[in-house]
């Protein structure tokens, strides 16, 4: 019953959004970072470098935290409003739940419908834009472009995570599509915009964290890797107790 | 086919309160197994809610419902496996089609063959015309034909209908008429909660009126007919014209059809034929069971 559910989930319907997805990121990839930066200053106390870097290395540079999140999360958010409180509101969870299937099911197979269909695209778009920022390498030498990658969807896959809980929770508290997607964009920016600290440590999850400019490490589990990964503790809880929130109220709430 | 009335739902007592709006209180009805069970009542009277009760979707704030002797509201899906509902706002996703949503709807019933099954619903209401179109460009007609196919997935023992007959065109209402009575030689129960009444009449073996949230009257048709107090007889003559005068002069209140005369009210059939002795008129009298608007009418009065 659950792999029925869930493939109906990922595949009916949403290709649209998905290339959307696609499309989008891709823009916004190639459109911010493509270019031709190969020289990097650095400037720390005491100590100024000029550096070549390959541009793969800049997209790495430049992916950082903040400007990834910003992007991000009102995706994230607009994804997860579509496919749970816009279907509740058209009153088609009705329709699927005069069935056999379980409310637990379609809970978690639409979960996962929403975690794949969004870190597919991204892991797409990633494999696309470090091909396409470093075209001579690549031919060259693909692993080397390419090196960087599992660490990257590895804390990417994170930081979705940490973005879904409150975005599924908004979606099963708002009933109107429009207030599930505007009022937590609307508090965690503004939030965030003034700094509060508490809200700042969960979203954005601060473990992006740059790596480092002349060095390919992959997922070897270097002390920054494992410090990112550290960091990140807090705003996984945080999130995995939103999840188990909603699927509470999910749970538990009359079908009107 | 031996048909055991048997309840197939019980309802004990049941309250639903939505904040500060009682929407149904202290109701309690039960439904045999094999019968047509209409459920009548103005808007906001709480048909629905009572119909979403029943299929689970919704949790009672108070009472009991039982559908074949288990809580739908704990085991939905199990009662699903014999039983299909349609709701009057049933809205499948916009963009499917109508075979694809069946077909799921058929796997997700846990059919042996979906795509079978889907076709046999199809074909029964007439939909696989249209059914490879996206849904997103069907009439709200071809949607309720397509909840209707959704509802009767699975051949049901139970089938519930909120509003079947909104939108449906006279050829689409005339099938589902037809099935239902198919459906009732093969023992299975019908429950439904329409305004539009006039294709149940002749099926209708129970009724539930209801009034801002409570039972008002429930039961087999003709005992609700003696709760109500309305009886109806008719009288065949060859002379309307010289009877219905006679009748209107009496006080009696009357509807004529050719040469059949309907007295509305509370009358005796051995009284009415006395009276009419005495105007020297051939007449034929019989008691005859009253329209369910005249019955629903008169209840709510």
């Amino acid at each position: 019953m659950f792999f029925k559910v869930f493939k109906w989930e990922f595949l009916s319907g949403k290709r649209f959004y998905l290339i959307l997805l696609i499309y989008f990121l891709l823009l916004f990839s190639s459109g911010g970072l493509v270019s031709s930066k190969y020289v990097v200053e650095v400037r720390e106390p005491g100590f100024y470098i000029k550096e070549d870097v390959t541009p793969g290395r800049v997209i790495d540079i430049r992916w950082h935290t903040s400007s990834l999140w910003w992007f991000l999360f009102p995706v994230v958010l607009a994804y997860t409003v579509f496919v749970f409180s816009y279907e509740l509101d058209k009153g088609i969870l009705r329709a699927y739940l005069l069935s056999c299937v379980k409310k637990r099911t379609l809970f978690i197979a639409k979960l996962l419908s929403i975690i794949l269909s969004l870190f597919i695209p991204l892991a797409a778009c990633l494999l696309i834009v470090y091909a396409l920022a470093d075209p001579q390498l690549f031919m060259v030498d693909p692993l080397e472009v390419y090196v960087n990658i599992p660490r990257r969807l590895l804390l990417c896959a994170l930081m979705l995570y940490t973005m879904m809980g409150i975005a599924i929770l908004s979606s099963i508290i708002f009933k109107r599509p429009l207030y599930a997607f505007g009022i937590p964009m609307a508090v965690i920016y503004v939030l965030n915009i003034v700094s509060l600290r508490g809200i700042s440590k969960y979203i954005p999850p601060r473990c992006y964290s740059r790596l480092p400019y002349s060095e390919s490490i992959g997922l070897v589990p270097t002390e920054a890797l494992l410090n990112a990964l550290r960091i990140a503790i807090p705003s996984l809880i945080a999130s995995t107790i939103f999840l188990i929130t909603a699927y509470i109220i999910f749970i538990r709430r009359d079908v009107a | 086919m031996v048909i055991s009335m048997k309840e197939v739902i019980s309802v004990d007592g049941v309250w639903k309160v939505f904040g500060r709006t009682v929407a149904l209180r202290n109701v309690s009805l039960k439904v045999p197994s094999g019968s047509v069970f209409l459920i009548m009542g103005p808007n906001g009277s709480g048909k629905s809610t009572l119909l979403k009760l029943i299929t689970g979707l919704m949790k009672p704030t108070r009472g009991r419902i039982k559908v074949f002797g288990e809580d739908p509201w704990k085991s939905r899906q199990e009662i699903f496996a014999r039983m299909g509902a349609m709701f009057e706002d049933h809205s499948p996703p916009d963009w499917a089609t109508g075979r694809a949503y069946l077909e799921y709807k058929a796997s997700l019933k846990g059919v042996k063959d979906p795509e079978k099954e889907a076709l046999r619903v199809a074909k029964l209401f007439k939909i696989t015309e249209f059914w490879d179109r996206s849904i997103s460009t069907y009439s709200s007609g071809m949607r309720r034909k397509l909840a209707l196919a959704d509802a009767f997935i699975g051949d049901p023992e139970l089938i519930i209908l909120d509003e079947p007959t909104v939108a449906l065109d006279k050829e689409a209402r005339a099938i589902l008429r037809e099935t239902i009575m198919d459906g009732t030689k093969q023992g299975k129960t019908f429950v439904i909660a329409s305004h539009t009444i006039v294709e149940f009449e002749g099926l209708v073996t129970h009724l539930a009126i209801l009034s801002l949230g409570q039972v008002v009257v429930s039961g087999k048709v003709e005992d609700v007919m003696k709760k109500v107090g309305i009886r109806q007889v008719t009288i065949k003559t060859n002379e309307p014209e010289t009877v219905a005068s006679f009748l209107i002069r009496n006080g009696y209140s009357i509807r004529v059809h050719g040469n059949h005369i309907a007295i509305e009210g509370l009358e005796d059939p051995d009284e009415v034929m006395a009276k009419l002795k005495n105007l020297g008129v051939k007449v034929e009298i019989s008691e005859t069971r009253p329209s369910l608007w005249e019955i629903y009418a008169k209840a709510l009065a």
